[in-house]
């Protein structure tokens, strides 16, 4: 902020507070998810279901095999790409490797302003030992911007910190008491005070690797200037404390040290990691920032990042952290994560023409398979489980009339080669990165599985039942904020 | 160059290295191409100079293509599951198009085509893993020669039968074994896997080199990991699972798959085509005496001796090496071909899963090659490429080069022996392919390339012929029949039915509609019956169980109208119309 603004501190904060949360809306409201469906969406979903159930009504057998047609179509596509990034498993990553001693090697006068944000909402526990984290960093103290945002009405959080003492490089950022509480609100908010060059988010249970700032300075300053984001590889510290946390664990593992390397390199949109994501400043703020109305804002970056021409790669650096270990909170993630993909599919493809543009036609596809895909097959999932077990239980005409051998081939060929590729990778990946102590996890995934698709089933069931709650809440933020500028 | 905490992410390939593995895949297709060439012209001569020369069984693979595209009913689940699919899903695109190539069908030449290429494919392999266990380019190239050119291997890289399938991804899979216990790359033991689920699906009997596999990797890996045993044991159950989860993958899917299209998890043994079927047909597979399972082993022993004499020196010479050198990561390779070895003699000892037949014993030839290998070669042998690429620095192996003892002009003497003793091993391996006693099918086409006067037309009829079936089909098609009008099953009648120039007129087990038609011909619309003599065989006709002494008297299905009896014989019914 500059200290010569000369409008008062409170009119300034209502002003960052309603540009933190309406920014994008208001500059591009087509790529802001605070309308869940456009108009012509609305009407392509209303005439698709129309059509779906007239022809279920009137011709079951032609609508039954065109949905099923369909149905393999989209999954034999998730198998290709599946195949895809399977062969990364047994290939060395693509990822920026900086050393050690490259990171050491520059000069603490060279190294430009960071900002590290870390958005904590009532989590008083954690604070002091997210800032002794921080304080592990292998960077100059003068040079860091550490912007802590705490809710201005979280007061056990505020306590902690004044407890931890923190020293002068770390700035208590307090956000004014709004809906939405989200985190992509409070970081929006931060990245107004920002002075860094770049900057990075982490989550207050995150232990990042001491040299990570470094590395990814190098790697930003070896490049030619197309790379506007480093995403850090995220690992769990507490693999082993249950079930739960092992196959979450093992989820990552393959996750950042394989896929994300995969997708990275392969000229389609990275889905970005909700934390140790650096950026520029400068992109960060030409592309408009987080949004604060979608549930899986990191995700709905990388592919704003990438329509807008800029480079994500994977930084071989990781941070550690803690793994949900318990099955509600775990289910509430995943469902807000299933939630958060189906908005950044349907924000993208409001103008599918303009993103195949943008995109290319790789990008186009890979974007389309590894997030619409991805969460419409998850939700598909236990439906075409329970059809195989039904038609391998008891052979009903009705499955046999609408899987004709072409349809059923590929079908079953997809399904049997997904599931088993899909299974086997946790093997794969146990043995390329050492963990045996997964194996349970590994053995077990197919539960886990199951608990996914709970999840996603979940999400879709809140996105049918209580779409109009998020238009409800951008309506009723509207007036709060806009009142006193009136 | 990377933190120490990522231990996963491996530097990426260096550029000598690839140009190294370049180098190396260029001579493997060199190699390839040479013996391709070769087998080819081979497999050219046995479709169209002398069908004597070819396997009944890989004609019929070629007949169950035909059936899958151009039958009456074209499904995939005609394919049948008494054999495994591969060698027929391999010949689909060249049966596809027959109509370009007829003799693709009709002298099965997809299948002699495609027996050329497997083996051809074997040599490769075989060239590039004795590279991978170190021997020099010189001793390489000839024990390659020997294995090329092996009487047998010769024989199936152009009869259309199945063993060079079985050959070749039994090669690629030893292949893999070795690298993966050289480098520990998990990509190698994930090619492992794959290669063990591709044998299954080509044959059967590769089982035993995947119990071996497992075997293998749990001992290396628990052998080479550090840490407490419990630790020990979960990386080498991870390592077991990466190896085994493919196969295991195939065998229960395959299982399965026959399962839905015909309620047999395994038709190749409960089929009433399958192997009992077949052994109880042939008189075989009673209770053996102590004095007859001697004879199977005496006979098993002779076969393999006489087509390697070299085999028991062999191995002695590759222990021996191992032992001295404790190389033990040495032993994958022959382990792997030795499983399926072993299984086989059991197999022919026992009688009771196939009937005794030298063709079992093909898997000898190679793992008597990669034994000499071993014990010439200097062990833990890698190109640079491949050291490049094993960036997993604690958990690569090091196997120590050490010279071997005598110096080299020992070595040189020890080469040029083995190469003389595996030249032997080709003259008698011609002996005994040549010898009707050892290998009944097709030793008198043998004799006959050298000198055609030395076969008797008694000794031409007892060996595979196109000829009196083909007489049966043209006669049947002389007919003109609509589609589906003549009930034949194709067990027996194989080559009937794919020398038509329309398949679709007959009707055979694998159509969906078979069964009612059979039950009830007249009432089907069936107009004719074709019906082989039930001897031998003969007696798995459909026609023939369903209607005994059909093939005397048509058992009340209709009137004789013609008997063909110039190879096997043919009874053709004519089914009274109704209506």
């Amino acid at each position: 902020m500059s200290p010569s603004n000369p409008a008062p501190v409170a009119v300034r904060e209502e002003d960052a507070l309603y540009q933190s949360i309406h920014g994008l809306r208001l500059r591009r409201p087509d790529l802001s998810a605070s309308r869940v469906l456009t108009n012509p969406q609305r009407a392509a979903t209303l005439i698709l279901a129309a059509v779906l159930v007239a022809g279920l009504v009137l011709a079951p057998l032609v609508a039954g095999l065109i949905l099923a047609a369909s149905v393999t179509v989209l999954y034999a596509a998730m198998l290709l790409r599946n195949v895809a990034m399977f062969r990364h498993l047994t290939r060395p990553a693509v990822t920026v490797q900086i050393s050690d001693s490259e990171a050491r090697a520059i000069p603490d006068s060279a190294l430009p302003t960071y900002t590290l944000m870390v958005a904590a909402y009532h989590e008083p526990e954690v604070i002091a030992a997210t800032l002794a984290a921080l304080d592990r960093l292998d960077y100059p103290r003068d040079r860091l911007d550490v912007k802590l945002l705490l809710e201005a009405d979280d007061q056990a959080t505020r306590e902690a910190v004044r407890a931890a003492r923190p020293g002068s490089h770390v700035e208590v950022v307090l956000v004014p008491p709004a809906e939405p509480r989200t985190k992509p609100k409070a970081l929006n908010f931060g990245l107004r005070l920002a002075r860094g060059e770049y900057v990075t988010i982490y989550d207050a249970e995150d232990r990042p690797e001491p040299l990570q700032l470094r590395r990814a300075v190098a790697a930003f300053a070896a490049d030619d200037g197309r790379l506007a984001c480093l995403q850090a590889r995220l690992s769990y510290h507490n693999p082993t404390q249950n079930l739960l946390t092992s196959w979450f664990a093992l989820e990552y593992l393959t996750w950042f040290t394989f896929t994300l390397p995969a997708v990275a390199g392969g000229r389609t949109p990275v889905p970005l990691g909700g934390t140790s994501m650096h950026i520029r400043r400068d992109v960060l703020e030409e592309v408009g920032a987080w949004d604060p109305f979608n549930v899986t804002e990191d995700c709905d970056l990388g592919v704003r990042l990438y329509r807008m021409g800029h480079r994500t790669a994977v930084l071989d650096s990781v941070t550690d952290e803690e793994a949900n270990s318990d099955a509600i909170n775990w289910l509430k993630q995943r469902s807000r994560w299933v939630k958060g993909y189906a908005q950044t599919w349907l924000v993208h493809m409001r103008n599918p023409l303009r993103l195949w543009r943008e995109l290319g036609t790789r990008g186009f596809v890979g974007f389309n398979l590894s997030v619409g895909g991805a969460t419409l097959t998850s939700v598909l999932n236990p439906a075409l489980w329970i059809l195989t077990a039904v038609w391998f239980l008891a052979k009903p005409t009705a499955v046999q009339s609408v899987f004709p051998d072409w349809v059923y081939y590929p079908s079953m060929l997809s399904m049997i080669v997904g599931n088993v590729l899909a299974y086997y990778s946790g093997f794969i990946t146990l043995d390329r990165t050492g963990r045996s102590e997964l194996l349970k996890a590994a053995l077990l995934m197919p539960v886990y599985w199951g608990l996914m698709s709970f999840g996603a089933l979940r999400a879709v069931l809140q996105l049918l039942i209580s779409p109009f709650v998020w238009e409800k809440t951008v309506h009723g933020l509207d007036q709060v904020v806009a009142e006193p500028r009136a | 160059m990377s933190v120490g905490a990522v231990h996963a992410i491996q530097p990426p390939l260096s550029r000598a290295g690839s140009r190294t593995r370049r180098a190396g895949l260029s001579t493997g297709w060199t190699c390839f191409a040479a013996c391709l060439a070769v087998y080819l012209g081979a497999a050219a001569f046995a479709s169209f100079v002398d069908p004597g020369l070819l396997g009944s069984d890989g004609v019929s693979r070629v007949a169950i293509a035909n059936r899958i595209l151009f039958s009456e009913d074209p499904h995939l689940g005609a394919i049948g599951f008494v054999w495994s699919p591969i060698p027929v899903l391999a010949l689909l695109p060249m049966v596809a198009l027959k109509g370009v190539f007829p003799a693709f069908v009709s002298s099965a030449f997809a299948g002699t085509i495609l027996s050329a290429v497997f083996m051809a494919g074997s040599v490769a392999q075989m060239a590039g893993l004795l590279a991978e266990i170190g021997v020099r380019p010189w001793p390489r190239w000839l024990l390659t020669a020997t294995f090329a050119l092996h009487p047998l291997i010769l024989l199936y890289a152009m009869n259309a039968m199945s063993e060079s399938g079985l050959i070749f991804f039994l090669m690629l899979v030893t292949r893999s074994v070795n690298r993966w216990l050289r480098s520990g790359e998990t990509g190698a033991l994930v090619a492992t896997g794959f290669y063990l689920a591709l044998a299954y699906l080509t044959r059967y009997e590769t089982a035993a080199a995947a119990l071996a596999v497992a075997a293998l990797v749990a001992l290396a890996s628990f052998a080479s990991q550090p840490g407490p045993p419990r630790e020990r044991l979960r990386g080498a159950a991870v390592h077991v699972l990466i190896a085994i989860v493919p196969f295991a993958v195939a065998f229960w899917g395959w299982a399965l798959a026959s399962w839905l299209l015909t309620g047999q998890l395994f038709d190749q043994f409960s089929s009433s085509y399958g192997n009992s079927q077949q052994i109880s047909a042939l008189g075989l597979g009673g209770q053996l005496g102590p004095a007859q399972l001697l004879a199977n082993a005496r006979l098993s022993a002779v076969w393999m001796l006489s087509l390697e004499p070299v085999l028991p020196l062999a191995l002695v010479a590759g222990l021996v090496v191992i032992v001295r050198r404790r190389d033990w990561r040495a032993l994958g390779a022959p382990v792997v071909l030795g499983a399926v070895v072993t299984f086989m003699t059991y197999a022919t000892i026992d009688e009771k899963i196939a009937p005794a037949q030298i063709r079992y014993f093909i898997v000898v030839i190679p793992l008597v090659v990669v034994a000499v290998g071993t014990a010439l070669g200097r062990g833990g042998g890698m190109t640079s490429a491949e050291g490049s690429r094993r960036a997993e620095g604690s958990r690569a192996r090091e196997v120590p080069r050490r010279r071997r003892r005598g110096g080299p002009r020992l070595g040189w003497v020890a080469t040029a022996a083995a190469v003389l003793a595996m030249t032997g091993s080709v003259a008698s391996g011609l002996l005994t392919v040549a010898s009707p006693a050892d290998n009944g099918g097709t030793a008198y086409a043998v004799r006959a390339i050298v000198d055609a006067r030395a076969i008797t037309p008694s000794e031409r009829a007892a060996e595979f012929q196109f000829g009196p079936d083909r007489a049966v089909s043209r006669y049947v098609d002389s007919l003109h029949l609509p589609p589906g009008s003549i009930l034949v099953d194709d067990f027996i009648g194989f080559i009937v039915v794919m020398s038509s120039d329309d398949p679709a007129q007959y009707i055979i087990p694998s159509d969906r509609e078979f069964q009612q038609a059979l039950a009830s011909p007249a009432v089907w619309g069936v107009r004719y019956v074709l019906i082989p003599q039930p001897v031998g065989l003969g007696k798995l006709d459909a026609v023939n169980r369903a209607y005994p002494g059909a093939y005397a008297d048509g058992a009340g299905i209709g009137q004789l109208v013609k008997t063909f009896s110039g190879g096997y014989h043919w009874r053709l019914y004519r089914v009274p119309q109704t209506g």
